[in-house]
Order: C-alpha cells, then sequence, then structure tokens
C-alpha cells in the first residue's frame, strides 16, 4: 500500500510539473538569449541616451542634453539627424512600392508555370542570398563612371555613384536587385496556396485575366500583402549598407541609421547615438502602426 | 534528453574551440622574448613590403623580440584602440598611423609619451625630414617618431608629353594642359569625389600662403588664398575643360591609364599600383610649384606611436623603440612600397636612386608641410575642406559657397564638442 | 469564342509570359555575370577588354583569386565562418524550437504577452542593439571570441515566429493520441510535433546560416586578432583597399559568397518555396 501512494504522488508530481513547470522550461532557454540580447539592449539605449559616453571615458548622465540638441535644427547633429531622417523616409517612400509592385508581378507570371520556370525563379532569387558587402562591391564596379560595364553598354558617362539624381538611382536599382527575390518568394507561396477551383468557377462564369487578378488573386493575398508590406517597411527603415557602401561619404545620400552608425563608431558618441536611436524606434513604431491600420482596414 | 545533450556538447566544442582561438597574452616575463604588437592600416599592397620588413626583423631579432603585425582599415584601427583603451590584452603596443590623426588619438589618452626616443636612438634631426620630424611634438612633448612622408606627385603619360614640356608653375600647367586637350583627350581629369583633389587644393593654399587652421584653431579655409586655389580647379573642370565633366571616383586613374588623360596626381603609393595594372608608360614630376626656392606643398606622413597601457615597462619600451629604429634604418622595401622614407641618409644611397619615381616625390617632401596636427580636430576640419572641394567640383558651385558652408559646418560641429 | 481561338489566345499568352520572364531572369544575372567575367580576367586586360574584347581571351586567368587566398590566414577565417554560422544554426534550431512549441502548444500564464513582447522587437532597429551588445559580451569576457559572436545571434524572434506558425497549423489529434498513452511534452515535442517541421526546420536552418554567414559589421565589431576573424570581416579591408584592382575585388567577393551559394544549390527548394514563412495562412 506505500508504494501505491507512492506511485500516485510521484504521478501527480508529475503531472503538476508537466502542466505548471514544463513550458517554461521551454520557453527559458530563447527568453535566456532575448532578455540579454534583445530586451537589455533597448533598455540599454535608452539609459545611454541620457547621457554622454565616448568609450575612453566614463560615463556620465546628461539629462536631456542629447534629445535638446537633436530637436535643435540649429544644431550640427540636429540639422544632420533630422537631414538622415528625411532621407531614410524618402527611401522608405521611393523603394517600398518597388518591392512590392515588381517581385509580385514577377511572382505571377512565374505561378504560370511554364517549362523551367522552377530554374528560373531560382535564378531571380539567387541575388537575395548574397551579402551587403558582395551586392555593393559588384555594384560599385559594374556602375563605374568611366570603366563600369553600364556606361560601356549605354555609351555614355554617366556619373552614377558621383552626382545626383543617379547617386539615388544607383542606391534604387541596387536595393531593387538584391530585394526582389525575398519578397518574390514571399508571394510565390502565397500565390501557390489560392485554390484552383477558385479560378476555374470563374472561367466558367466567363471572367477574364485581369477579372480574375482583381477579384480572386488579390484579395487572397491579404494576408501576405499584410506581412510583405510591414516586412519591407521595417527593413527600409533599416537601410544602411546601400548609401554606406556606394556613395560613402556622400551628404545627400547619409541616411538615419548610417548617421548614426556613423556617429557611434566614427564620432565615438554613444549617447548622442543612443538617443537618435531611440527616435528612430518611435519613428518606425508609429510608421509600422499606421502602415499596418491602413493595411488591415483597406483590400 | 538526446537534444539537450546534443546542446551541451556543442556549446562545449564550440567554447573550447573559441577559447583555444584567444589572442595569446602578451604578458612579458622578465627574461626570454618579448613579443610586440604592431597594428597599421597599409590595406593597400604597401601592407606587404611592410609585412616583409617585419618578417626580416624577426629573423635578426629572433628570440629576442618578435613583432607580430596586423593590418586592418583606418577606421576600424582607431576605433578598437578607443573602445580597448586601457585594456592591455586588446591593444597593440606600437601603431602606425598618419599625423593627421595625432592630435585626436593623443587627445583621448592612448598613446605613451617617447621623449627619450631621440636619445636612446642617437637620432639627429637633421637627418630627418622636417615636417616629419616636427609632427610628432604635441603640447610639447613627444608622441610619435617619423616614419615616412607622402606628398602628392605630378604623374604623367611619356607619349602624350615630353619631359621638356613638364610645368613648374600651375600657369604653366594650365597653358599646357589647354594645348593638349583635344581629340578626346584631356589635360587633367579632375576627380569629382577622390580624396587627392583636396590635397591639391591645399598645396596650392600654402603656396598662397595660407593654412587650413590660423593660429587659434579657427579654420580659414575660406579665405582669399584658398577660394583662388579651388576656383582655379572649377574654372579649369567646367570654364576651359581640361578636364571631363563626370570623373567616377578613381576615375581619373582610369582615364589616365587609358591614355584619355596627360596628368594626374596622387601620392607615391600608386607607383606600383600604376607598374602592376597601367598599359601606359608613365613618369612622375614634382608638383608644381613644390619645389625649388619658395616651393610648398602639403603632404601626409606616417608615423610610429606607442600605446600608454601596454607599453608599460623600460624592457617593452626600449624593444619597440629597437623596432622602429629598424624600420627607419632598413628601409628599403617601404621605399619600394612607394614611401619617401623620413630618414633622409637613405634617400643618397644607389639602391634608393633607382626608384626614380620616387625622386620627385622625395624632392617635394623636404619642402612640403603636414598642416597644424597637433589640434585635436585638425582631422575634421581637413575632411570638411576635401567635402567642400568635392561638392564644388563635383556641381559647379561657387568655390567661395561651397567653402564657406564647410567653414560654417565646422564650426557648428566644434561648438558642440 | 472558337476553341482554336481560344488557344491561339492562350499561347500567345504564354509566349508573352515566358518573354518577360526570360528578361526579368537576364536583368538578375547581369550583374553577378560581369562579377564573374572581370574576376577571371588580369586587371590590365580587364581595363582594355571593353574597347578590344580580344583582350578578354587573352587575359584569362586564375591570379585574381591566388592573390586573395595568399591574404593572410584566409583559410582560417573561412573555417571561423563555417563554425560561427553551423553552431549558431544549429543552436538557435533547438531553442526556437523549443519555445515555439512552448508559445504553439502549451498553455501558461502570460503566454501570449511573452509572445506579443517578443514580437515587438521586430519593430526596434537593429541598431540599438549593437552598441549595448558590444558592452554585454566585453563585459562577458566574450570579445574577441567567437562565443562573442555566435549567442547574440540566437536572440531573433523570426525563427520563433516562423515554427510557431508552422506548428498551429499542425492538429492537436496528434498532441491528444500522444498524451494519451502518458506522453510527457517533451515527448512530445521530439517525437511527434518536432519531426513534422522538417520544412520548417530546413527553412529557417537556412536563413540564419546565411544571416551568420553574411554578418559582417558584428564581427568586425567584436574581434581583434586576425585569429578570430570571420570571412567577411577579414575580406573587409580588401574590399576597402583599393578600388582599382577591380579583378581582385570581384574574386574576394566570389570567394566570400561560395559556402552560401552551394548552401543554395543544394537547398534551392527551402529558399524559394517560402514555406512556412509566417503570416500568410489564415
Amino acid at each position: 500500500m506505500n508504494n501505491n501512494h507512492k506511485d500516485y504522488k510521484l504521478k501527480k508530481f508529475k503531472r503538476g510539473f508537466e502542466k505548471h513547470i514544463s513550458p517554461y522550461l521551454f520557453i527559458a532557454p530563447y527568453l535566456v538569449f532575448f532578455i540579454l540580447f534583445s530586451l537589455t539592449p533597448v533598455i540599454m539605449s535608452i539609459v545611454l541616451s541620457f547621457g554622454s559616453w565616448e568609450y575612453t571615458d566614463d560615463f556620465k548622465f546628461v539629462g536631456l542634453d542629447n534629445y535638446k540638441i537633436l530637436f535643435d535644427l540649429s544644431t550640427f547633429t540636429g540639422e544632420k539627424f533630422w537631414n538622415s531622417v528625411l532621407h531614410t523616409m524618402l527611401f522608405v517612400i521611393i523603394q517600398m512600392p518597388i518591392l512590392i509592385v515588381i517581385p509580385f508581378c514577377i511572382a505571377y507570371l512565374l505561378n504560370v508555370k511554364l517549362k523551367g520556370f522552377k530554374i528560373y525563379r531560382a535564378l531571380i532569387y539567387l541575388p537575395a542570398i548574397l551579402s551587403i558587402s558582395t551586392v555593393s562591391i559588384i555594384f560599385v564596379v559594374l556602375l563605374d563612371t568611366n570603366l563600369g560595364v553600364i556606361n560601356k553598354i549605354l555609351e555614355r558617362e554617366i556619373p552614377w555613384l558621383t552626382s545626383q539624381p543617379y547617386q539615388w538611382i544607383s542606391i534604387f536599382l541596387l536595393s531593387t536587385w538584391w530585394g526582389i527575390g525575398g519578397n518574390m518568394v514571399l508571394f510565390t507561396s502565397g500565390l501557390q496556396d489560392i485554390p484552383k477551383d477558385l479560378y476555374e468557377a470563374a472561367s466558367i462564369d466567363g471572367c477574364n485575366g485581369f477579372q480574375k487578378l482583381f477579384f480572386i488573386t488579390l484579395p487572397s493575398l491579404k494576408n501576405t500583402f499584410v506581412y510583405v508590406v510591414t516586412m519591407t517597411v521595417l527593413s527600409c527603415f533599416n537601410v544602411m549598407g546601400q548609401p554606406m557602401m556606394l556613395t560613402p561619404g556622400e551628404e545627400s545620400t547619409e541616411v538615419a541609421i548610417q548617421f548614426i552608425y556613423n556617429t557611434a563608431f566614427g564620432s565615438w558618441k554613444l549617447g548622442r547615438a543612443s538617443a537618435m536611436s531611440i527616435i528612430m524606434a518611435v519613428l518606425m513604431g508609429i510608421f509600422s502602426l499606421v502602415t499596418l491600420r491602413k493595411a488591415l482596414k483597406s483590400k | 534528453m538526446k537534444k539537450s545533450s546534443l546542446f551541451l556538447t556543442i556549446l562545449a566544442i564550440v567554447s573550447a574551440y573559441s577559447l583555444s582561438s584567444c589572442s595569446s597574452d602578451t604578458k612579458v616575463e622578465e627574461e626570454g622574448e618579448i613579443v610586440l604588437k604592431f597594428w597599421n592600416g597599409f590595406t593597400g599592397s604597401d601592407g606587404n613590403n611592410m609585412h616583409a620588413i617585419v618578417e626580416s626583423f624577426n629573423k635578426e631579432y629572433e628570440g629576442k623580440i618578435k613583432i607580430e603585425d596586423d593590418t586592418i582599415n583606418w577606421d576600424s584601427l582607431f576605433l578598437k584602440l578607443i573602445q580597448n583603451k586601457g585594456k592591455e590584452r586588446f591593444s597593440p603596443h606600437i601603431v602606425a598611423m598618419g599625423a593627421n590623426r595625432l592630435g585626436s588619438i593623443q587627445g583621448k589618452g592612448i598613446l605613451k609619451e617617447m621623449d627619450d626616443i631621440v636619445s636612446f636612438l642617437n637620432a639627429n634631426e637633421e637627418d630627418y625630414l622636417e615636417a616629419s620630424w616636427n609632427a610628432g611634438l604635441l603640447k610639447n612633448k613627444r608622441y610619435s617618431f617619423p616614419l615616412d612622408m607622402h606628398p602628392t606627385a605630378m604623374y604623367y603619360n611619356k607619349d602624350l608629353i615630353s619631359e621638356a614640356e613638364l610645368p613648374t608653375t600651375w600657369d604653366e600647367f594650365e597653358a599646357i594642359c589647354k594645348a593638349k586637350t583635344k581629340d578626346g583627350v584631356y589635360g587633367f581629369a579632375i576627380p569629382n569625389m577622390y580624396s587627392i583633389t583636396k590635397d591639391i587644393v591645399y598645396s596650392m593654399a600654402l603656396q598662397n600662403g595660407s593654412d587650413l587652421l590660423d593660429e587659434n584653431n579657427k579654420p580659414i579655409f575660406n579665405n582669399s588664398s584658398w577660394v583662388n586655389a579651388l576656383d582655379k580647379l572649377r574654372k579649369w573642370k567646367y570654364d576651359d575643360v581640361i578636364s571631363p565633366s563626370s570623373v567616377g571616383s578613381s576615375g581619373d586613374l582610369t582615364l589616365f591609364n587609358a591614355s584619355k588623360s596627360v596628368f594626374y596626381f596622387d601620392g607615391p603609393w600608386t607607383i606600383n599600383t600604376l607598374k602592376d595594372i597601367s598599359p601606359i608608360d608613365f613618369g612622375v614630376a614634382p608638383m608644381p610649384g613644390s619645389v625649388g626656392e619658395n616651393g610648398i606643398s602639403f603632404s601626409g606622413s606616417h608615423q610610429f606611436t606607442l600605446v600608454d597601457c601596454t607599453v608599460n615597462s623600460e624592457r617593452i619600451k626600449n624593444a619597440c623603440y629597437t623596432f622602429i629604429d629598424y624600420v627607419n634604418k632598413n628601409p628599403l622595401k617601404w621605399a619600394e612600397a612607394g614611401q619617401v622614407t623620413s630618414y633622409k641618409p637613405v634617400h643618397e644611397t644607389s639602391e634608393y636612386k633607382t626608384l626614380s619615381e620616387l625622386q620627385p616625390f622625395t624632392l617635394e617632401a623636404s619642402k612640403a608641410k603636414i598642416g597644424k596636427i597637433d589640434y585635436e580636430y585638425f582631422y575634421e576640419a581637413y575632411n570638411y575642406m576635401g567635402t567642400a572641394v568635392a561638392n564644388c567640383l563635383n556641381a559647379n558651385e561657387s568655390a567661395l559657397d561651397s567653402l564657406t558652408s564647410k567653414v560654417n559646418l565646422y564650426n557648428k560641429f566644434i561648438k558642440e564638442q | 469564342m472558337t476553341r482554336s481561338s481560344k488557344e491561339v489566345k492562350k499561347v500567345t499568352y504564354s509566349t508573352i509570359v515566358y518573354i518577360l520572364v526570360v528578361i526579368c531572369t537576364i536583368l538578375s544575372m547581369f550583374p553577378t555575370f560581369f562579377a564573374i567575367i572581370i574576376s577571371i580576367v588580369t586587371e590590365t586586360n580587364g581595363q582594355t577588354m571593353f574597347e578590344n574584347p580580344i583582350d578578354f581571351f587573352t587575359g584569362l586567368t586564375f591570379s585574381n583569386f591566388v592573390k586573395v587566398f595568399n591574404e593572410s590566414n584566409i583559410g582560417r577565417w573561412i573555417l571561423n565562418s563555417f563554425v560561427v554560422a553551423i553552431s549558431q544554426t544549429i543552436l538557435y534550431l533547438i531553442i526556437a524550437s523549443l519555445a515555439a512549441f512552448g508559445f504553439a502548444r502549451l498553455k501558461f500564464k502570460g503566454r501570449k504577452i511573452l509572445f506579443n513582447i517578443c514580437l515587438l522587437s521586430m519593430l526596434v532597429p537593429g541598431i540599438i542593439n549593437i552598441v549595448p551588445n558590444y558592452i554585454i559580451i566585453s563585459e562577458m569576457g566574450l570579445y574577441d571570441n567567437l562565443l562573442g559572436l555566435i549567442l547574440p545571434g540566437l536572440s531573433g524572434v523570426s525563427g520563433v515566429f516562423l515554427l510557431k506558425q508552422f506548428m498551429d497549423n499542425i492538429p492537436k489529434d496528434f498532441d491528444e493520441a500522444a498524451r494519451v498513452e502518458g506522453a510527457t511534452n517533451f515527448t512530445i515535442y521530439s517525437r511527434v510535433i518536432l519531426p513534422m517541421c522538417g520544412p520548417a526546420l530546413a527553412s529557417q536552418a537556412i536563413f540564419t546560416f546565411q544571416g551568420a554567414w553574411n554578418d559582417f559589421l558584428w564581427p568586425i565589431l567584436i574581434t581583434s586578432s586576425d585569429e578570430n576573424r570571420t570571412l567577411a570581416a577579414g575580406l573587409y579591408k580588401t574590399l576597402m583597399a583599393d578600388t582599382q584592382y577591380r579583378g581582385s575585388l570581384m574574386a574576394a567577393s566570389i570567394i566570400s559568397a561560395i559556402p552560401i551559394v552551394v548552401v543554395f544549390i543544394f537547398g534551392q527548394k527551402y529558399f524559394t518555396s517560402g514555406v512556412g514563412r509566417g503570416g500568410l495562412k489564415g
């Protein structure tokens, strides 16, 4: 009888463990890393933003000084920061639609599934797996004013990387070439999920291609679009590599994250850089929420 | 349970691998070999030459001193110096850096004083190029010892211009460029963005009697000397059209190599690049106005510095000095890399003289100036001036406006420090 | 509409689609194609070959690649990159799938809130984490250490999200059946759910590997000695050095891209199927 009682207690403990403790054990390893490397940094950044630190001396509190400088457009950092934010917004506004429409069109075309399209899809996707430094170097060489392939083909001497508006155009070209693959694949997945019967039913009803596109395809992809738009907006806000490597040192293409990075690692002013990144986080949060609301409402 | 033991095993293996790859401690015993870490930013082919010098030093001093050299991009190098200030394990002993950064790095308290190196090496001031000797003297203390100087000289295409026609003044230069610009060939391709153009403008301003900063370290690079200099270049490019209006970064070198331009300006490190990749027959002459009685031009200089936290004993310090001396007394490899060594006696040797392309640079270096590098923000001022030059030449802006706008921006920047 | 004119329409449509797709593919391949071309010619011929195409053929060489491989320590850099990328991938798959299972299948207090907080981290610009992580890693004594390269990457939420989405689509009956037989949570995780997550795990493995392999900003920041550099960080100085040596530049970028391209060729369907990328179903 003692054994039965022990068994019963053990079972009860096991059940309790399974129900109440085990779930936390599952998420614990991940949470450790999340708290250490994702959550704590945010808090540290907020603290840093109220202070001044340049690696070599001690950290000291300066209260709202950093923010005061940043919100004063007549100061050096203030003016440069908001200019860089404008440049980021320019990038977001122009690049985002490109990165939604073109990949969708390509995915749509590929969905016709003719012979060899699997290979073409892979080839179109390929640039997306390369690193930013690889793709930037390729474009720096390709877009060279005097020796670049593009100019040789066009037989002009377009100053792609040294004069506006070509510098921005180069950045958009690179970002488009590099970014198409990622979104294209998402749309492909979404398109493949649309049941074929919907299309067949529509054909029977006498719908043509355009009507099918607007009344079946796009509505079915609503969730995909929401996801793609959100992710693309976030990644566009985070742009840094393309201007940094294509047009280094150029003021008119300096984007926000790039300026923050240069402030932290070039000018060694970490307090100010942290304040700027906090402001960017707030801006991104607002922008994302607004975009999300709009996307969820429409369609 | 299999998964967690897999997890732990991986963690263990990776930890073991990582810990084994820790950089060796540079703790130095009282006896035995001294290991010194030497950082530099010579990422081009000149880095290989410096490495060769390090190797031959290590051979000669085997068992006594060993130099471990590492070449990183300049920006990363300075960042690491700053980040690891005071951390002996992650800091080097010796750093070779450009003189224009001395002010800011010393201002951060990273460098060690080297006042006694002169007596240790029995070095004579007259044996070293003047500007580079004085570079190390910041606030009356010596923080660096010279390695080289690298002025900007005039490369020319031997097929497009003969030695007799080479200009020695800027007026002659302008005339010959105008004469030679025809049939798709330009006199001088003026880059939109590359940095050497600012050194040309700086040289012209020096020749006009001015400098980047005045005695109080206030920026004066928008005064008449500077405007005059920059406007000359702007005029050449857009009014006289001795240059194409679109010259990409490194485009001046590209055009020069394609025999589309007569002249090309650059530092001595390009000698080897041209020998490597250029299809043309090129020569080098001093920049107009840089030699002769009143000759003057702007030059950079590489200097050896010691890091305070690592060079913490007499023994280590002397070992560092020994290496610095070795490089200066065995500089042929460095000269072959395309640098004018600061140590003058080398210039008289026959081996040095066979480096014919280096001779014009050597002539210039004896008269060149390196700017007010002791000022903490000299480097920033220099770069702002460069941006002004780039903006003006890129977009045909007025020289006065470009320079003034950057002087103002620089002043704003200083206000915030 | 007669049958034949319908077919004509279909064929025309298909042809147009085909042509458009081929054009897109050519445009996509164009830059990489020329990168390869430039990397296999000598520097001198590389400059003249546009005017004089013969120079391309006379200048064919592997010397640019040899030059890059003679870079100090490139073998070590490649090894480091593999160690970091593979370790991070395996470790992340483990902890992310554990967490995803917890969030997807198990009920506990705060489940929704915790998950949403983790999701919110996606809104934070990456730059916020860099300096604090540098401080944290230094304090942990992992500066200039490969672990310092591996560990911070384990905090990303995208894998947890992806795997959770995938698991949400697995019918709960499997769990129930196993529970009836007295299985613990861990058994259900390891023997029932995880085996079914193959495609999602493969996809996430590829994303993690790609991210770790391509990252260069963080390794540059956190490594000091030459032995600890990853390939991307080590080649960064080559890439930034001298843009005149176009051949070596292209060779360096190709070398750093080869491993990930190989992974791509073999794991292609996981890249391009977009499987399990969250938010798509329902």
